[in-house]
């Protein structure tokens, strides 16, 4: 691959030698749904506009959102342990470097990830030589399917859920995460899953714990969205500690889990099982567009259901 | 979930992406960037600043119980080091306290990150042994008596003094001697609107051999390495990289490293940053320059040099001329005299001098020959630091930089003053009319900055007194060589008729004062501060924390003595009142800097100087300030930090508006005068201030292939690879970068003597300002012998032994650590340890001070201590839990001046013997005979040029030359002129 320096430094020489027609409207696309992702700045008023998003909201709200509720980073969703960083965020940084670029501060945040893959739809549509061309086009490929498709889609779907506990001021990012769905869909149809074994960040995943390891490992997976196919929110458990009439206690989420359990076991995690079952019906939804992925995804979740009830 | 199926989303996005693109297509036509860049906080590290104003923690100490903490996070800066990282304060909210500090992810330097002196601000604000309240000597000079007295009766006193002097014509008995200053140019200022040229600074015994080497290339004193973007990292300063600088550059580092750049360190011992280095050097003490002339030279004689850029920018033409005018005057024939000039600087040459092998160096000359213009290279101190002849260490390290174009690029070297920022303040007082030999000699006309560590022998000489003496958070008797000897000066009142000491915390000079007045930490005052760390210019604000927590809540303080505890106050606040003081009516002219523009008349407040300086002085802060609906000052009290600028670039580049081209005339070498007006700059960095021409004209830039640059602030406009300045004021011979034997080079030493290396730092303490900081004590307290195993085998010592090692002028006794980190024939002992507080003393520091008797008889001094710490029961109950006894040796008392005859710097290494301690001797023990002291204080004059001999224009100095608190061009003078 040629090497080249940060993509986001270039972009706008890059986007200035681009032929007009779709690709060029595709990449702006992409590229205005990443640049949403990040802390409202006045410059992103013109982006949400002319996406045809509500009014952008304040800095709290996305704070609230995506700091606070939903994170958008891989290492989140694919770690083990539901963390920042760690192998899954490692593994990101590996592509970044596998294709000549040098892994920005934060290699696994969603921004970045949209940005690279515009980047490459750009050079793909440049080259001329058809074997760099065809190379460029591999690398966009795994970039889409694994390291955005395996996580997004139950991202986006948790922002949009997250949304709805914030009223009105969240309507934004209920509406773009929408809008990244369908974006992540049109993707993945325009250039289709190629039948190879699952991504290495699915395949290394744990599943849930058994029965025998306890409460303890149980809370831990829970906390893994890749793990227990579902991402809970601290809305979420908010809704379980209502539904379930059980106290909420402010804290990390293993330690409200926990605290729950403590109130009532099998109320929070009867509510737990059927979230879980809500969210394989989720996946089963986005099969027809992320084929596998959705398919590993649901499973996840349909096992967490079934290792909830067990422990009830 | 998505909303549109198949068909009916691709017809949406395509329509949706339409619009992006129309909308994109018009921000850009403006000119305007349409993608905002990156601009997310650090999830896993920085609580959002969205929630500063109420942040919720779990208190860890009530684990497990889960309390809840509420706090206000409020930013200031660090007073430390000289970096001036961010540092975000917790406030609780009900106890309106400091719970602790972290990084503050908004500083552009420091990026949330800080070293562990930052988080220990917390410790210096709640030491049990910190100064209160003001106080007064009660018994004579040392005795270490004291009573405690107002603000106001210090303050009169002091006051009546120096309005005394001033109005008798004694401008120089009136002197502030700063630590380490963190902030950019406030104290300065008070001093000239006293109209004294009393500024005296500690940089002749710290970095002024390193400002020296770059000065003389740039017209500016620091070098400014863009270390994040370089390919290759070239460091003569690795304390510089583990201590001063430390986090900021660190950081930076470490991110090049990840991106594959090589790392290349010289230093004769394993520093933390050796550790981290691709190539570790340990070279013999002063042979620096040596090496990296055999650099330079591989570099010229294989042409891997940039020769177009060495052809553009350096002042070749100047020097053919000058120095070979039989030649022909172009560039093919400079390559072959430079060229010339250094073969002798062979790899084997300086594998002889350095003890380094020839292969490594060559190989390390091929890495830096691969860099191209993303060479990073940085001397500071060091080596610069250590040697007779340290600056040439400096020049030739930027020697290198020079030759491969690396100035001002992305990954290469900056100057630094286009790297901050200091922006311009309400009151600029006027350049002080007198001159004070008694930090200025004409013995040393090109020192960089005051030969302030000659102070005791120059007023012994009978060369002048002082009627008041400030030491600003600065520790003369223990920082400075020959300690005995301001001791000697400081305890006679015929001397230094009042000595106020301006400290946070005890120091060994504040027992020898007349008031200790107690300043505030970094939390407990206000101060503007920029620093060169990568490509960009920012401004950081340290403020009063709790002053700001309680605005917060709308509870006004008027007075920092408000919030701060007892009764310490801020400096700013402080130099305000104490000049309102000296001049209460406004007749001697010094009132109008302390005056409120806003109410006429009545004293200026520290909200009125930020206001006017955020509103008025800092590019782009009003507008930021605005969106977020702040006013300036409001915006830098909730963030501490702006951005001025980022990728600054080359600024010797730009080309020179034509406006500013008014009847032109190119001189010589391309140098362009210019009789248009100099528009005041907002930004005041210091800079050197090249004269002008015969009819007064300025110089505006240089011609470069026919275009007018703005160039460098030097003479000739270029780099200077030759010196006139030097040439024309004596050293002729040194006017290019060369290689000086050091005073340590083993030919000087005799057959029995060691080099001593006692410049190095610790990254956990930061000289006497962090003692008293329990978890940087409890980190590092004492500071052993370094000594390599086949020296100790030879001495037959081991770990722990108790060694006596003999300066010149008497010894001191340590205990030995044995170590292959270290050079054979080369010893080393760190800076910051060996406190002591003199026996029978009320006050004084617990944690990181022994108890000392202080001998004395005729000129021979002695320090014999009498007990370390222990335990002891305090309101902090980590008092009673000191583990630690042992608090190392101070023996900087031990060691004469050595001022370089040129740069004036203290060159601080040592030609000692190091030998078993003899029967008796106590580790920390330190004996010197003053008489000696002065003896070898006479030596090193007899090397130095003075001005009366070598000045070319009867002045005491080159008037353009960088120099803190510079006086009116009257003063330069010589007396002989002026009479």
């Amino acid at each position: 691959m040629e090497p080249v320096g940060d993509p986001g430094a270039k972009v706008m020489e890059a986007e200035r030698r681009l032929p007009p027609g779709p690709v060029r409207a595709r990449s702006a696309l992409i590229r205005a749904a990443a640049v949403l992702s990040e802390a409202p700045e006045p410059e992103h008023g013109p982006v949400a506009r002319s996406l045809g998003l509500p009014a952008l909201p304040d800095r709290a709200a996305h704070t609230a959102v995506m700091l606070m509720e939903c994170h958008p980073y891989a290492g989140v969703h694919l770690g083990p342990e539901g963390m920042l960083g760690g192998e899954a965020a490692d593994r990101v940084a590996g592509f970044w470097r596998a294709t000549g670029y040098s892994p920005p501060p934060e290699p696994d945040h969603l921004a970045g990830l949209l940005g690279l893959y515009a980047s490459f739809l750009e050079r793909e549509s440049r080259e001329v030589d058809p074997a760099r061309r065809a190379l460029l086009s591999q690398a966009r490929t795994t970039l889409l399917w694994e390291h955005i498709l395996t996580w997004v889609p139950a991202f986006a779907i948790a922002v949009a859920g997250a949304s709805m506990a914030f009223g009105p001021t969240g309507r934004f990012y209920l509406e773009w995460s929408s809008l990244l769905l369908d974006l992540l869909e049109e993707e993945a149809s325009l250039l289709p899953e190629q039948g190879s074994p699952l991504p290495v960040a699915l395949r290394a995943a744990p599943g849930m714990p058994e029965v025998s390891q306890g409460d303890g490992a149980l809370l831990d997976s829970l906390v893994a969205p890749i793990r227990c196919g579902m991402v809970l929110t601290r809305a979420d458990l908010a809704r379980c500690a209502k539904e379930s009439s059980v106290g909420l206690r402010a804290g990390e989420r293993r330690f409200i889990l926990e605290w729950m359990m403590s109130q009532d076991r099998d109320a929070t995690l009867g509510w737990l099982s059927k979230e879980a079952t809500r969210w394989a019906a989720h996946h089963k939804e986005l099969e027809r567009s992320f084929g596998s992925l959705s398919q590993f995804w649901r499973k996840r979740a349909l096992s967490a259901a079934e290792r909830l009830d067990a422990a009830i | 979930m998505s909303i549109s199926k198949g068909g009916r989303r691709k017809d949406r996005l395509e329509e949706i992406s339409q619009t992006v693109l129309a909308a994109k297509d018009e921000v850009e036509a403006r000119g305007e960037t349409f993608y905002p860049g990156p601009s997310r906080v650090h999830l896993a590290s920085f609580p959002p600043k969205e929630r500063w104003d109420d942040w919720v923690e779990l208190d860890s100490r009530s684990w497990p119980e889960r309390v809840e903490r509420r706090s206000m996070l409020v930013p200031t800066t660090c007073f430390n080091c000289e970096s001036a990282c961010g540092l975000l304060a917790y406030v609780d909210s009900q106890t309106l306290s400091v719970r602790k500090f972290e990084g503050n992810p908004e500083h552009p330097g420091s990026r949330g990150r800080n070293c562990a002196k930052g988080p220990a601000t917390l410790n210096q604000m709640t030491d049990p042994d910190r100064i209160l309240y003001p106080l007064k000597r009660a018994g004579r000079r040392g005795a270490g008596k004291w009573e405690r007295v107002s603000w106001d009766e210090a303050l009169d006193d002091i006051a009546a003094r120096i309005r005394r002097a001033l109005k008798e014509g004694r401008n120089n008995e009136i002197m502030c001697h700063m630590g380490r200053p963190g902030e950019d140019g406030y104290t300065e200022r008070v001093l000239a609107s006293w109209g004294v040229d009393g500024h005296n600074s500690h940089t002749n015994v710290c970095s002024s051999g390193g400002r020296a080497g770059y000065h003389w290339w740039m017209g500016i004193d620091r070098p400014s390495p863009d270390h994040a973007n370089a390919r290759v990292i070239f460091l003569i300063s690795s304390h510089l990289e583990t201590g001063h600088y430390f986090n900021p550059h660190a950081q930076r580092i470490t991110e090049a490293r990840a991106k594959g750049a090589k790392v290349i360190v010289l230093d004769t011992r394993l520093s933390n940053t050796a550790t981290h280095a691709d190539y570790w050097l340990s070279p013999w003490p002063g042979s620096e320059a040596a090496i990296c002339l055999a650099i330079a030279s591989y570099l010229i004689s294989n042409r891997r040099y940039n020769a177009e850029f060495v052809r553009r920018w350096w002042n070749w033409e100047e020097y053919l001329q000058s120095c070979h005018p039989e030649l022909p005057c172009d560039f093919e024939t400079f390559h072959d005299v430079l060229d010339d000039l250094y073969s002798g600087y062979s790899f084997e040459f300086a594998a002889r001098e350095s003890g380094v092998d020839a292969g490594t160096l060559r190989e390390i000359a091929e890495v830096i020959a691969s860099a191209g213009t993303r060479f990073a290279a940085h001397n500071w101190r060091s080596a610069a630091a250590g040697n007779l002849g340290g600056w040439q260490v400096s020049r030739t390290t930027f020697l290198l930089s020079a030759l491969l174009g690396a100035v001002a690029t992305e990954g290469g070297t900056f100057p630094n003053a286009w790297n901050k920022y200091v922006p311009r303040p309400m009151y600029m007082p006027p350049h002080p009319k007198v001159w004070n030999e008694l930090s200025w000699p004409s013995d040393y006309p090109l020192a960089m900055n005051e030969m302030s560590f000659l102070l005791p022998h120059m007023v012994q000489e009978g060369r002048g007194r002082l009627e008041v003496y400030f030491t600003r958070v600065y520790n003369p008797v223990w920082t400075n060589p020959d300690g005995f000897s301001w001791i000697e000066m400081l305890s006679d009142e015929s001397k230094v008729g009042c000595y106020v000491a301006l400290t946070p915390t005890w120091n060994e000079s504040a027992y020898f004062a007349d008031y200790v007045l107690p300043m505030g930490h970094a939390g407990e005052r206000h101060d503007l501060h920029s620093y060169e760390q990568y490509d960009g210019q920012w401004i950081a604000f340290r403020q009063p924390v709790l002053r700001t927590a309680r605005e917060r809540l709308g509870l006004p303080v008027s007075d920092t003595r408000e919030v701060n505890p007892g009764e310490v106050w801020e400096e700013n606040e402080y130099w305000i009142e104490l000049s309102w003081r000296i001049d209460p009516d406004g007749q001697m002219g010094i009132r109008q800097f302390y005056e409120s523009l806003e109410r006429p008349g009545e004293k200026l407040t520290v909200e009125e100087y930020y206001s006017w300086i955020f509103e008025n002085s800092v590019p782009g802060l009003p507008k930021a300030a605005a969106l977020e609906g702040l006013s300036p000052l409001g915006y830098m009290r909730r963030y501490g930090a702006f951005e001025v600028a980022s990728g600054v670039g080359q600024l010797h580049d730009q080309e020179v508006p034509r406006e500013e081209l008014v009847d032109m005339k190119v001189a010589a070498h391309g140098r362009v005068y210019s009789a248009a007006r100099l528009e005041p700059s907002s930004n005041i960095v210091p800079v050197g201030a090249p004269d002008p021409d015969p009819t007064g004209k300025r110089p505006v830039g240089v011609e470069v292939d026919g275009v007018v640059r703005r160039g460098f602030p030097t003479p000739s406009g270029r780099l200077e690879f030759y010196s006139s300045t030097l040439a024309a004021w004596g050293w002729a011979d040194q006017a290019v970068p060369t290689y000086l034997r050091s005073h340590v080079h083993p030919e000087a030493l005799e057959q029995d003597q060691m080099v001593l290396i006692s410049t190095f730092r610790l990254p956990t303490q930061i000289h006497t300002r962090s003692a008293n900081a329990k978890w940087l004590d409890e980190l590092a307290h004492t500071n052993p012998l370094w000594i390599h195993p086949s020296d100790a085998q030879r001495l037959g010592v081991i770990t722990g032994d108790l060694m006596r090692v003999t300066t010149e002028i008497g010894h001191f006794v340590v205990k030995a650590w044995v170590t292959e980190g270290i050079r054979p024939g080369v010893v080393a002992c760190s800076h910051h340890m060996g406190r002591w507080k003199i026996a029978g003393s009320s006050q004084g520091q617990r944690q990181m001070m022994a108890t000392v008797a202080l001998r004395h008889d005729g000129d021979r001094w002695a320090i014999e201590p009498q007990s370390g710490v222990e335990p002891f029961a305090s309101e902090d109950p980590d008092t009673s839990r000191i583990w630690w006894t042992e608090l190392g040796v101070h023996q900087n008392m031990a060691f004469p001046v050595h001022p370089d005859p040129v740069s004036g710097m203290h060159c601080w290494h040592q030609a000692v013997k190091v030998t078993r301690a003899e029967p008796g001797d106590a580790p920390g023990e330190v004996v010197v005979d003053t008489a000696k002291s002065h003896e070898v204080y006479r030596q090193w004059l007899e090397m130095a040029r003075q001005a009366a001999d070598v000045s070319p224009d009867g002045t005491r100095r080159p008037y353009w030359l960088m120099r803190p608190l510079k006086p009116s061009r009257e003063a330069f003078a010589l007396p002989a002129k002026q009479s």
